[in-house]
């Protein structure tokens, strides 16, 4: 599917502005951006609950199918799973002994076998939201629209979920437009990452792309990237002219490239290779992490996080203390 | 434990009785009424008793069977106007954003905060102008004027609880408006609407001085036939009447009751 300059507008106001995007056969595009950007806009544009006020969709094929998920299941109450399921199918004109056939035999998919009676009141939330997502795969949609479906539960069902979503693509092979707030479940899913900020298209790429080469800060700063700081301030801590280019004015460096200097043995220190600094400065905070500790260390006036992996001691809070920086994790992006 | 449980029980079952008692106290002294010509006080009972109220009422000259055809006739086409009109409008006000939207709604339940005797010129005025339109019609457009708004007010509140997330899910799925009414937003509708329609008929029952204007006092109602008798104060025929009366009202809450309990089984039974 390709949308090109879309926009839409709601009680005159443009949510989205001249948006170009393509979604190729088979692939997982994962939308992500911050509240009030666009995203469920975009979203019901494409599936036809919101006029374009400019531009124009079109498909590979000529035409096009799509199948929406909302955050909450939206079944309807009134109906058994199986007549939930079996909705679309009703509203196609396929007769009741076929389309319950087709309903009873995709249930298998959505692991609800022998739930097909139930209302749903008796289902769970995560069997709500596979009935939900049930009754827009059985129309078998060229592109599936999913807004934020998981949001609503648990982190343990969330990730059950996203896995066996993501078995489900895999082996059915439709193409997946998936909002979603959470980096772990973009990183997880998604083959190529779009970031709208301000109701357009901000950057697009795959996910190791997008984390090393942001295209600006305020794309850094939503996707949280931390120890994000000016050129001026890293070359202040080097001490010497850094390599790169002089438009990419930004870096950043995760918090698991840099190392703490145990002040009880300096050993260390003297294996700093030339592109590497050290920063003294005093902890502030210190968070366990699964890997060990989360430190957060104030140095110059600036905020670093370190994550620590095997760490023997627990620092202590206003500890003076020294990170060594190696200059080749440093991810350089313009502001 | 036990007893608390005990204690709970018995005040429910007070609480039933007295309840209860509450509505049918009325009912036995109409019923005595409509076998007596005479019952005065302190007397706990007539002295006298007699059937005459009642044969007078099942005589040719009593009416009541005219009057009660001629009242579900008139309430039957009060709440088709009511359901072609009422879902509309309730929908459209509980779902859709617009300009003027709370002026329509003052407008449409406007009857309700109108004092009686305006609306009443009104419709004399109405009456007049258009005295070719038939009877049954006529008396009918009065009564939708008075039931309108409850009504709505009922079937409202419901779209409202539906809200617009339904709709759209339908609408991902590929059902139009008229899928969508007919398949998700009846089947939740259903109890306010048996509601809505209970209510209807019921005010419509008991509408007299809109039949009489609209019809010229000439469509004989059940409150029209009684109207006489209760100002000439004989209290005998116009209790009999109002206990043939209420007969409909009563079949009418069974049939809500009923309906009611279908639909709740058909729906949301628990399987499990």
């Amino acid at each position: 599917m390709r949308l090109e300059k879309i926009s839409i507008q709601i009680n005159n106001d443009n949510i989205i502005n001249s948006l170009d995007l393509k979604i190729n056969s088979g692939e997982i595009f994962v939308l992500m951006g911050p509240s009030g950007s666009g995203k469920t806009t975009l979203l019901k544009g494409i599936a036809g609950l919101l006029p374009f006020a400019s531009g124009k969709q079109t498909w590979e094929n000529g035409t096009g199918t799509t199948g929406l998920v909302f955050q909450e299941p939206r079944l309807f109450p009134h109906l058994t799973v199986v007549e939930n399921i079996a909705f679309g199918l009703r509203v196609r004109g396929i007769s009741v002994k076929e389309r319950k056939a087709m309903a009873l035999n995709f249930l298998k998919n959505l692991q609800l076998e022998s739930l097909e009676n139930r209302y749903p009141h008796q289902l769970s939330g995560g069997q709500q939201q596979r009935v939900s997502l049930g009754r827009a795969l059985i129309l078998n949609p060229d592109l599936l629209l999913l807004d934020e479906p998981f949001a609503s539960l648990d982190t343990s069902l969330r990730l059950d979920l996203i896995e066996w979503l993501y078995e489900l693509q895999r082996n059915l092979g439709f193409s997946i437009l998936w909002v979603t707030h959470y980096i772990d479940e973009a990183l997880s899913v998604a083959d190529r990452i779009g970031i709208i900020l301000n109701g357009g298209l901000q950057q697009i790429g795959i996910p190791s792309e997008l984390f090393q080469k942001p295209a600006s800060e305020k794309i850094a700063q939503f996707l949280s990237l931390p120890n994000r700081f000016s050129r001026g301030q890293w070359r202040k801590w080097f001490q010497y002219e850094l390599n790169g280019l002089q438009t990419q004015d930004r870096g950043w460096i995760d918090p698991k490239h840099l190392q703490l200097i145990d002040e009880g043995n300096r050993s260390g220190e003297g294996n700093i290779e030339e592109a590497a600094c050290i920063i003294s400065g005093f902890v502030t905070k210190v968070r366990p992490s699964r890997e060990g500790y989360s430190i957060t260390v104030l140095a110059d006036s600036k905020s670093l996080e370190v994550n620590t992996t095997g760490w023997k001691r627990v620092p202590k809070l206003k500890e003076k203390i020294r990170i060594r920086v190696p200059f080749e994790h440093i991810h350089w992006y313009s502001e | 434990m036990v007893k608390r449980k005990r204690a709970q029980r018995i005040l429910i079952i007070i609480f039933i009785i007295l309840f209860s008692l509450f509505f049918l106290l009325p009912f036995i002294p109409l019923t005595v009424w409509s076998f007596t010509k005479q019952w005065p006080w302190p007397l706990l009972l007539p002295e006298k008793w007699s059937i005459d109220s009642w044969k007078y009422l099942l005589s040719a000259s009593g009416r009541a069977g005219e009057g009660i055809v001629n009242s579900l006739i008139v309430a039957a086409l009060t709440l088709m106007g009511n359901l072609l009109l009422g879902i509309p409008a309730a929908r459209t006000l509980a779902q859709y954003e617009f300009r003027g939207k709370m002026i329509v709604f003052s407008i449409l339940l406007a009857p309700l905060f109108i004092p009686y005797t305006v609306s009443i010129m009104g419709m004399f005025d109405f009456a007049i102008r258009f005295d070719f339109i038939n009877d049954y019609i006529s008396v009918a457009i009065a009564h939708l004027l008075v039931t309108l708004p409850y009504f709505v007010a009922t079937i409202w509140f419901q779209f409202r609880l539906i809200g617009r997330k339904l709709q759209e899910a339908a609408i991902s799925l590929g059902a139009n408006e008229w899928k969508i009414f007919i398949w998700i937003e009846w089947p939740l509708l259903l109890p306010s609407i048996l509601l809505g329609s209970f209510l209807v008929i019921v005010i419509s029952f008991s509408q007299y001085l809109p039949t009489w204007i609209m019809s010229g006092g000439t469509l004989l109602t059940i409150p029209l036939i009684m109207f006489p008798f209760a100002s000439s104060g004989n209290s005998s025929i116009v209790a009999a009447y109002s206990l043939v009366f209420f007969v409909p009202i009563l079949v009418l809450m069974i049939m809500y009751y009923l309906l009611l309990r279908i639909n709740s089984r058909k729906h949301f039974m628990d399987r499990r």
